[in-house]
């Protein structure tokens, strides 16, 4: 089906609008809370790595120490601004691959309500020292019931829509996203009552909690980002997926890999033996549904020869996520060999790596679908292709650099740490450099979020253009375009109907 | 795939992790057997308890404060790492001119005994804090002051003691001084002191012979 023949068909184009006016409120609210929570968690992480060189900036106070606001910048990133992305994604996109409006969505936006009030509390357990230390599970005790029952609150109906759904073929993002849909729930019920609830063995719940890291990378975050780069690259270029077979490939080696990863970062401590195995093994194996994912995509993105892929903000950042998963494949080759992973297993580059998982993998591809569905359902065009620029080139430095630094100052600092003749004290100074270059990276990612934000925060003030052409990335002006002539979007749908 | 297929094929991808790689391991720790001196490997017998002197309430300040951000808790065995070597880290090196026997080991599952979460940590931006109560002892008496002392003033003011430390101060839980704690920098400082594990164990739990090289 290709964007030409969607177009002209009135009543198709009018099931579509009416899809994306019933879900409007709360696809913006999540979007836009999560957009002001990854600027908060953006700053924390510039404060946390400014600190973690300079001790002394800024202050003493208790909120101020590097450690917690470490473990604050982490997981704002991950419950503020990721999940929260990934449930605007989630909801849209099942409403629309189903063709079904959504009668749940002020159920929805109180859940969404819920959710942030218990981000917001979490945040300040964190910063007033009642936090519980643990990566990405730092918030106090209570607050996960809360998440997780909002979070079915949030997501029960796209399930509802899917077996109730009107179209009889599935499609591949649908997969993704039950699949995501599950794996949250599964892997965070599991990780929180197996550390918070049941009384087992401490090392065990590190354990635990490290799985948990890795599965909700590969279980919940990476299926949603893939999910969007299924919908957006065929709807975007008009031409149908590559290869369905290797489709399922990267569908189920990724559910068969992904629950196995984590145990890695345990590697030496004592936990039954084959966990940390396993962990490294699953970690590498990623690569294989990476590749096929990626190759899908790029070969479906390259058949097209409108130009579309070069103009189309949502496909550029889509392609710049597909870059980030190889690389993430890559990278867990290189690091979790016996020899790299002695080196790095308490360095910087874990946390490299869970930025270019989050922010160049997942984030952009959020980001793509974020410029995509806004538009549609505040049916309002983004005003500035210079800013969704500037938010793309910022951001894809931004990220480069973070990931850069923190792996290869890893590396150097792991390489220091295991010289155990020399000073320990050779370990902080070789990574010292790098860690300045980490806090100015942030600054850049700042700076493009702070644009990203403005921008949204405009369309959800119903500021965008009012025009039937969307904000494009070229020179604009299409004597031909497959939108039609160009002109108020109100005007020309009164004069239609 | 049909609806069927796809739940049967989720299901088996995250049951069989969650059933080997979760729960049986998650069950066989939680019921550790009990690890026992032998006449033949340890010169007597005897059931191994791993005491930990000291109070261990400062845990949850130690991980509410994020200091598992820059500090671990784990020594590697020497195929996962070096750390086992290096000075005052994993115990105190044999000194038979004093009589003083080989205490270097490796973390085992007992070692974390009492405590609520195994803070193994993120990274080493500061060094690994297993066996830091040797090292507080050593800098204390070198200083002429007592353990709790020092680690009081390294809480307070870590420049204080090494000039390029990047280690957070924590004097907001002081009243003004290093020598006026609140109860939290007491706690702390109560439970880094309680972080030594060089005591002797089994032979069966520490698979290094004893007095190896280096």
């Amino acid at each position: 089906m290709s964007a030409i023949a969607l177009n002209t068909d009135s009543k198709d184009a009018k099931l579509r609008s009416d899809i994306d006016r019933s879900l409007r409120h709360p696809v913006m609210f999540f979007f836009t809370s999560g957009a002001l929570w990854l600027f908060v968690a953006v700053i924390l992480g510039f404060l946390s790595s400014f600190k973690s060189h300079s001790p002394e900036a800024f202050g003493d106070a208790g909120w101020l120490t590097t450690g917690r606001l470490a473990l604050a910048h982490q997981n704002i990133l991950v419950y503020g601004w990721a999940c929260q992305a990934a449930f605007g994604a989630i909801i849209w996109l099942m409403a629309r691959l189903c063709r079904k409006e959504s009668k749940n969505s002020m159920l929805i936006l109180m859940a969404g309500h819920i959710w942030n009030v218990a981000v917001s509390l979490g945040l300040l357990g964190i910063l007033l020292g009642g936090g519980k230390g643990i990566a990405w599970m730092a918030f106090p005790t209570y607050i996960w019931p809360i998440l997780l029952i909002s979070y079915i609150m949030i997501v029960i109906w796209s399930v509802i829509q899917f077996q109730v759904r009107e179209s009889n073929s599935v499609y591949i993002s649908q997969w993704y996203l039950l699949a995501a849909i599950f794996g949250f729930a599964w892997i965070f019920g599991t990780a929180n009552v197996f550390v918070f609830v049941l009384d087992g063995h401490p090392l065990m719940k590190t354990a635990i909690s490290e799985w948990y890291r890795g599965s909700l990378l590969f279980l919940f975050f990476a299926p949603v980002a893939i999910a969007c780069a299924y919908y957006l690259a065929p709807k975007v270029s008009g031409r149908p997926i590559y290869s369905y077979h290797l489709a399922l490939f990267g569908f189920w080696s990724l559910m068969f890999i992904g629950p196995w990863t984590g145990f890695q970062k345990l590697a030496g401590a004592p936990i039954p033996g084959f966990l940390p195995y396993v962990g490294a093994a699953a970690t590498i194996l990623f690569l294989i549904p990476a590749l096929a994912v990626a190759v899908n995509i790029v070969r479906t993105v390259l058949d097209d020869d409108t130009g579309s892929v070069a103009n189309s903000p949502s496909l550029r950042f889509i392609l710049g996520g597909m870059v980030a998963m190889l690389l993430m494949g890559v990278s867990g080759l290189c690091l979790n060999t016996a020899g790299a992973l002695k080196a790095t297993q308490f360095s910087l580059t874990g946390y490299g790596y869970e930025i270019l998982a989050l922010y160049g993998f997942f984030s952009m591809c959020a980001f793509g679908i974020i410029y995509f569905v806004v538009p549609r359902v505040t049916r309002r065009e983004w005003l500035s292709k210079r800013f969704i620029r500037s938010h793309f080139f910022l951001s894809v430095y931004g990220v480069t650099s973070i990931v850069l630094f923190s792996m290869f100052g890893g590396l150097m600092q792991g390489l220091a740490q295991n010289a155990y003749d020399k000073p320990w004290s050779d370990a902080a100074t070789r990574s010292m450099a790098y860690g300045v270059g980490t806090t100015l990276a942030w600054a850049f990612i700042a700076f493009a979020n702070f644009i990203f934000l403005a921008h949204l925060l405009m369309m959800w003030a119903r500021l965008g253009r009012r025009s039937s052409h969307p904000t494009l990335l070229d020179s604009g002006h299409h004597g031909d375009s497959p939108h039609g002539p160009e002109g108020d979007i109100d005007e020309l749908q009164a004069t239609h109907s | 795939m049909n609806f069927k297929t796809f739940s049967l094929g989720l299901a088996a991808t995250f049951g069989l992790p969650w059933v080997f790689a979760i729960a049986i391991p998650y069950a066989k720790m939680a019921n550790l057997p009990v690890a026992e001196f032998t006449e033949a490997a340890d010169g007597f017998d005897g059931v191994y308890e791993f005491d930990r002197s000291g109070r261990t309430d400062g845990a949850s300040i130690y991980a509410a404060n994020g200091c598992v951000v820059c500090h671990t808790q784990l020594i590697r065995p020497s195929y996962a790492g070096s750390e086992l070597w290096r000075k005052d880290w994993a115990g105190v090196p044999a000194d038979l001119a004093n009589g003083i026997a080989d205490t270097r080991r490796e973390t085992n599952p007992y070692d974390y005994t009492g405590e609520k979460f195994a803070h193994v940590g993120q990274s080493r931006i500061g060094p690994d804090l297993s066996n830091v109560a040797i090292r507080a002892e050593a800098a204390a008496s070198k200083a002429g002051v007592t353990s709790k002392e020092w680690m009081l003033q390294h809480l307070y003011d870590p420049r204080e003691i090494q000039y390029n430390s990047v280690c957070s101060s924590v004097s907001f839980m002081f009243k003004g001084s290093a020598s006026k704690p609140k109860s939290d920098a007491s706690a702390l400082a109560a439970y880094l002191l309680g972080l030594r594990k060089d005591n002797p164990i089994p032979t069966s739990l520490n698979p290094r012979p004893a007095n190896s090289a280096k």
